[in-house]
């Protein structure tokens, strides 16, 4: 299996993530109400996160930061897709489940077969997921319908079929060019999200070159001059260009950036996943890692990977949905 | 002469009987070698019981675990049948809706009734719409007012006492055993398996009611939730079609609501010699809204243009006289819509794209008032129990493709409706009023509640594994919005109402695809290798070179993949002409060494002898600047200047492919040609000739020959493209879904690449095994050819080539079998899309890359998973068939060549 390419070794992920963070979010800044982490007595163990390969950075510098607290603690994170989480965590072999949509209800009907009680999923960051073509691609924006057009062979937001480039309103030599396609495996959450929602639940067309990681649509997109490819806009590099996108009917091209985030189209939470006993309290290990991920700190390094903080207001949510009492 | 019986030539007495040791090692060695090709055989047979035994479950059918019958919880409150039923997600409480406004909860188990409750104290319900699981509601009511609202079971965990021993339930809740429900505070609580328990009850929560633009009844109601925002259509008394969004966006950062409200009247008249319609239903995206009458008539409004929503079909659904519209709904997903008839036939209607040229079973349009470039066809007929039994009841899957019906003769059949699987069938137990009145699925598919005016009936079953059948796995099956049946791969997504896609084809073709193009490019090179080492190389030098390439071998695939996909591939993509140049150029540049080779004066020839092998190195090389300078120019003469837009027919002529694909057909047939009736001539004519003259005549043939070849193919190539008038570029050549049109749009990650970098894989294993067959070739039989005249060429070729060829060919077919199941290459180097085209320039995915995808993600022991294993019995099958072929036809070559 593939496990070199995405069990991703820990300093390797934080030297993406570094460089992954443009410079467009520099302004973004953590809720100040979110407390600083503050390490505790008796953390020890080993903690598994198995799931999302957009969230890989993210859980890598998560448990960067948690091992500087607790050097006793291992950790080890898997991202091979976030249909990978639900199967680990109801089977045990994961302590998180890092996924880049929400549990679908078969995957908690699974979990709950098993453990009596639903999987409780954590809001952790806001991603934008990014269309990114060449960065020599002169496309000015796209709509959904469009995004539909060009990626689905049902066109179910009720676009045409698009192949060239011409036909989204690119010139020259370009527009002449096919458009080819490249996107996530089945296992992603990004692929089930973009489908649901750039794709209006419609299927995806057969050329669409399925990659096993984000970085790898990036690289295929950066490598073709006439491709178009998504993932989280994390992964944005300079040799790609994020495509500002629309609803049929708005007056003007969304970006994937903060200030638009609010209109967006294809704005999303990023969840983790945590088998959660209700009515009792979760072991010290977890519950120490929740907190920190949802302490000022936690939610820095989500600003360093690319993707937007949660509010207080979610975190307190989230800490009380998985029994842990939020001070702040 | 005879000799003396007991002495030999030696003068020693020869021993009659075989030694110990010998004859123990003999045994041990014997029953070491029994054990072993027993234990081949047994491993084998288990990886083959194995994957049966994982694979086989998906083909059996569903069944009824468990029922229950008991009298309708809501007649004691004299209640009218219900509008709608529910049930929690464990089978343990029920809530149903009746028309007079009332809510009651009941136990599913024993119909036990817990509460019931008036909704709508002051007012008088007359219409109501129910989403799926997420538990949405909307009402009318008489006064032309709607309200929206959500009606959802809740959960709690309750445990038996708290840290200080104190029991936290009441006692004959503690005495459950594990699974057992009762009736307690207002739900129904039931003991889980970690001694906890789990309380469900009901909770509605009703927005305030809003005000339609009419005081008028509403009569019928139908609303759908899709990407924030409700789409809501209502028919109201006074004949009129109303539409509401309402917007809800939650800000991610507040989690504050904000809500939009938009209404307007649809344009809409009765039409002559109807009533108000039976049914009004809004598809599942907002964008279509159905409004039916019972005689058949569909009006369909497109809503996308929000500003102009208007009536864009108008379509008899029922064919016969007579016939009637008995039930109407809808699949998950609310696209999908579903009639039932008085016939007993269920029918599924989706709409698919009116240009697709492959559109079928489109019903006549009465109407077509303004298109929106779709239309409904009828993709799927389930039949019911008998003809003429009316379809009384319908019942979606709130979680998959699965459809209950119900019929008039209490009939209940489960369908699965992608594979038009009948997964099970059963049937009430009302004798007196058995029609099932209404038929709803629990949320996981595995209880139906079938609803009669005598009473409900309960079933409990195992669905197995209804997306998966014999048919829908290797024939084409009709997908939701697709203008045709075909076979797809699409096996999963992270998304609730998802047509899973089991169709081994594409998988099965994009095996073939890699096997045929790798072997394409790998056997030629691997076999012609080993005759060259073999039969004209110093052995010296044959030493050297075979661990080289078995050395290839030793490269790991994925390393392979690797630098195939991230190296090749880009690279390749740069200088497309001029790797198809090199194709040509490089085998005619070591031909064209050869006869320049010829040309030197013998006393040269004879001492330059072991520099021959350099030379053709030395020409060979030589070929790929000449490829590389001479791509562009090939690119505008053959390919109109740009490739690409060739590829794409944007610009030339099928000629060019065409031309491409006949030259080396044309060259092997000229190279035939020349050596039946042109070389006797120049043989018997060169006895005369000087040395240099008959390599003269030797070049000049060449010479001759590749213009015959070029021109032939150019001839050829005009007459299929403009007298045939196919063109090679896709489109003309469509065999069950298969389009084997070779040259089409580029791709950088495609089956070139993979040829190319699947040679490493598989050129070392057919090498060596060739190798080692033509080497066991008697060297008597190699002398005798020489003595008698022949060249090292005929006896090659006319001798060795002939009984080595049972070697020769389990080479290739092991060679094949290696490319037919390698994985890692294929998985990082053609792209894994799902295709069948045979068009060199793209991907494809295969089995094995397949498993290696999809297996992390698929849920052990579920349908996916099950897919999976069968894919892999597949391949087995693929491989093991090929195999047995191959030692068939090897074994029928060694008798020929034993004959010799």
């Amino acid at each position: 299996m593939h496990t070199t390419r995405t069990r991703t070794g820990l300093l390797a992920a934080v030297a993406v993530a570094t460089l992954a963070a443009g410079p467009a979010l520099a302004q973004v800044k953590v809720d100040p109400k979110l407390p600083d982490y503050e390490p505790t007595q008796g953390v020890a163990g080993n903690i598994t996160t198995v799931g999302s390969d957009t969230m890989n950075n993210l859980a890598a510098l998560w448990a960067e930061g948690y091992l500087s607290a607790y050097p006793n603690v291992r950790i080890e994170i898997e991202g091979m897709g976030s249909s990978t989480a639900p199967v680990a965590l109801t089977a045990g072999t994961s302590n998180f489940g890092p996924m880049s949509r929400a549990m679908t209800e078969r995957e908690i009907d699974a979990f709950e077969e098993r453990h009596g009680y639903p999987p409780v999923g954590l809001p952790v960051a806001v991603d934008m997921l990014a269309v990114f073509v060449h960065r020599d691609n002169p496309v000015k924006g796209l709509t959904l319908q469009q995004v539909d057009g060009i990626f689905s062979s049902t066109q179910r937001g009720g676009g045409d079929n698009i192949t060239r480039w011409s036909d989204v309103g690119v010139g020259g030599a370009m527009g002449n060019q096919n458009i080819s396609l490249y996107g996530r495996n089945a296992a992603s959450g990004t692929y089930g999200y973009f489908k649901e929602h750039g794709l209006f639940g419609g299927d995806f067309k057969n050329s669409v070159r399925e990659q096993p990681g984000s970085s790898a649509v990036v690289q295929g997109v950066a490598s073709e001059r006439n491709a178009i490819g998504y993932s989280g806009m994390g992964y944005a590099t300079a040799d790609v260009r994020a495509v500002p996108l629309k609803n049929e009917g708005d007056e003007r091209y969304y970006k994937a950036s903060v200030e638009d985030a609010g209109d967006y189209p294809l704005a999303r939470f990023l969840y983790v996943y945590v088998n959660h006993q209700p009515g009792r309290d979760l072991d010290p290990l977890r519950r120490e890692f929740i907190k920190y991920i949802y302490s000022k700190q936690g939610q820095e390094a989500v600003i360093r990977d690319g993707f937007i903080p949660v509010s207080a207001y979610v975190a307190r949510e989230a800490l009380k949905s998985a029994g842990i009492k939020a001070e702040f | 002469m005879p000799q003396p019986p007991n002495r030999s030539i030696t003068g020693h007495r020869r021993r009659r009987t075989t030694g110990l040791r010998v004859k123990v090692g003999d045994v041990a060695a014997r029953s070491l070698i029994t054990l072993g090709g027993i234990g081949t055989i047994v491993a084998v047979s288990a990886v083959f019981i194995f994957l049966v035994w994982v694979a086989a479950p998906l083909f059996t059918s569903g069944r009824i675990v468990d029922r229950a019958e008991y009298a309708n919880p809501w007649a004691a409150a004299n209640a009218a049948l219900p509008l709608h039923v529910a049930v929690d997600d464990h089978n343990t409480l029920g809530l149903a809706v009746t028309p007079d406004g009332r809510l009651h909860l009941f136990r599913v188990d024993t119909g036990e009734t817990i509460e019931q409750r008036d909704l709508f104290p002051e007012r008088n319900l007359t219409a109501a719409s129910f989403g799926d699981r997420s538990g949405d509601v909307v009402f009318g009511f008489d006064d032309g007012s709607i309200q929206m609202g959500m009606i959802t079971f809740e959960t709690r965990y309750l445990d038996e006492a708290d840290d200080d021993g104190n029991p936290l339930v009441p006692d004959d809740v503690l005495a459950l055993d594990v699974y057992e429900n009762l009736a307690y505070d207002g739900g129904v609580i039931t003991r889980t398996p970690r001694n906890q328990f789990r309380h469900r009850t009901v909770n509605v929560e009703l927005r305030e009611p809003a005000r339609l633009d009419t005081p008028s009844p509403v009569r019928r109601l139908s609303h759908t939730e899709y990407a924030g925002r409700t789409m809501l259509v209502s028919y109201t008394d006074d004949g009129r079609l109303l539409l509401n969004e309402v917007r809800e966006r939650r800000n991610l950062m507040t989690g504050e609501v904000r809500i939009d409200l938009a209404d307007r009247e649809l344009p809409f008249t009765l039409p002559p010699g109807r009533g108000a319609p039976d049914h009004v239903a809004m598809a599942g995206l907002g964008d279509n809204i159905f409004v039916l009458w019972n005689d058949g008539r569909l009006l369909r409004y497109d809503l996308r243009d929000r500003d102009d929503p208007r009536v864009v079909e108008a379509i008899d659904l029922v064919e016969e006289e007579g016939e009637q519209l008995t039930a109407v709904g809808f699949m998950l997903g609310r696209h999908s819509l579903v009639t039932g008839d008085s016939l007993g036939r269920t029918r599924v209607w989706f709409r698919v794209a009116e240009q697709a040229a492959e559109v079928a079973d489109a019903p006549e349009t009465v109407d077509r008032i303004d298109g929106d470039g779709v239309r409904m066809v009828n993709a799927h007929e389930l039949s019911g129990p008998e003809h003429g039994t009316a379809v009384t009841a319908l019942g979606r899957s709130l979680g998959s493709r699965m459809l209950s019906v119900g019929y008039a003769d209490g009939t209940v059949r489960l369908f699965q409706v992608t594979a038009d699987n009948l997964v099970l069938e059963t049937d009430t137990r009302h004798a007196s009023d058995p029609a099932v009145a209404r038929l709803f699925m629990s949320p996981r598919d595995d209880g139906l509640i079938a609803v009669t005016d005598a009473g409900v009936n309960v079933f409990a079953f195992d669905r197995r594994y209804p997306a998966a059948t014999p048919t829908s796995v290797f024939l084409p099956v009709w997908y939701e919005d697709y203008p045709a049946p075909r076979h797809m791969w699409q096996s999963s997504s992270g998304q609730a109402g998802f047509e899973p896609k089991f169709g081994l084809f594409p998988l099965i073709f994009g095996t073939l695809k890699a096997t045929f193009y790798s072997m394409l490019f790998g056997l030629p090179l691997a076999v012609l290798a080993a005759i060259y080492t073999s039969e004209f190389l110093h052995k010296k030098v044959r030493a050297r070179i075979k661990p080289v390439i078995e050395m290839m071998a030793s490269l790991p695939s994925v390393v392979l993949g690797f630098v195939a996909a991230l190296v090749i591939a880009p690279v390749i993509e740069q200088v497309v002409p001029a790797t198809l140049l090199a194709f040509a150029v490089v085998p005619l540049a070591a031909l064209l060494g050869g006869f320049l080779w010829q040309l030197l004066p013998y006393e040269w020839h004879a001492r330059l002898t072991p520099w021959r092998f350099p030379f053709i190195v030395v020409a060979v090389i030589a070929a790929i600047p000449i490829a590389i300078f001479g791509g562009p120019l090939v690119e505008r003469l053959l390919f109109a200047g740009n490739l690409r837009a060739w590829l794409n027919q944007d610009a030339g002529s099928g000629v060019a492919g065409w031309f491409i694909l006949l030259l080396p057909i044309c060259a092997i047939a000229t190279a035939i040609a020349f050596s039946l009736f042109v070389n006797p001539a120049l043989r018997r004519a060169g006895v005369e000739w000087s040395r240099l003259k008959v390599a003269l005549m030797d070049l000049a043939k060449f010479g001759v020959g590749l213009v015959v070849t070029v021109t032939l193919s150019v001839l050829l190539a005009v007459v299929i493209t403009h007298v045939i008038g196919w063109d090679p570029r896709g489109g003309d050549f469509r065999v069950w879904g298969m389009d084997l049109s070779p040259l089409q749009s580029y791709e950088q990650r495609n089956a070139m690449i993979v040829g190319f970098v699947m040679g490493f894989a598989i050129i070392p294993i057919i090498y060596t095994i060739s190798e080692d067959a033509l080497n066991a070739v008697p060297d008597h039989l190699r002398s005798a050819s020489m003595g008698a005249g022949a060249t090292p060429w005929q006896t090659a070729m006319r001798l060795i080539v002939p009984t080595a060829m049972s070697g020769l060919f389990s080479a290739a077919m092991i060679g094949l079998g290696r490319a037919a199941g390698e994985t890692m290459i294929v998985l990082m180097a053609a792209g894994n899309t799902p295709l069948m085209e045979m068009n060199i320039f793209n991907g494809f995915r295969t089995l094995a890359a397949n498993i290696a995808v999809e297996l992390p993600e698929a849920s052990m022991g579920g349908t996916h998973y099950r897919m999976l294993f069968l894919a892999a019995l597949t391949l087995f099958v693929i491989t093991f068939a090929v195999n047995t072929f191959a030692e068939v036809v090897r074994l029928r070559f060694r008798k020929r060549a034993y004959q010799l």
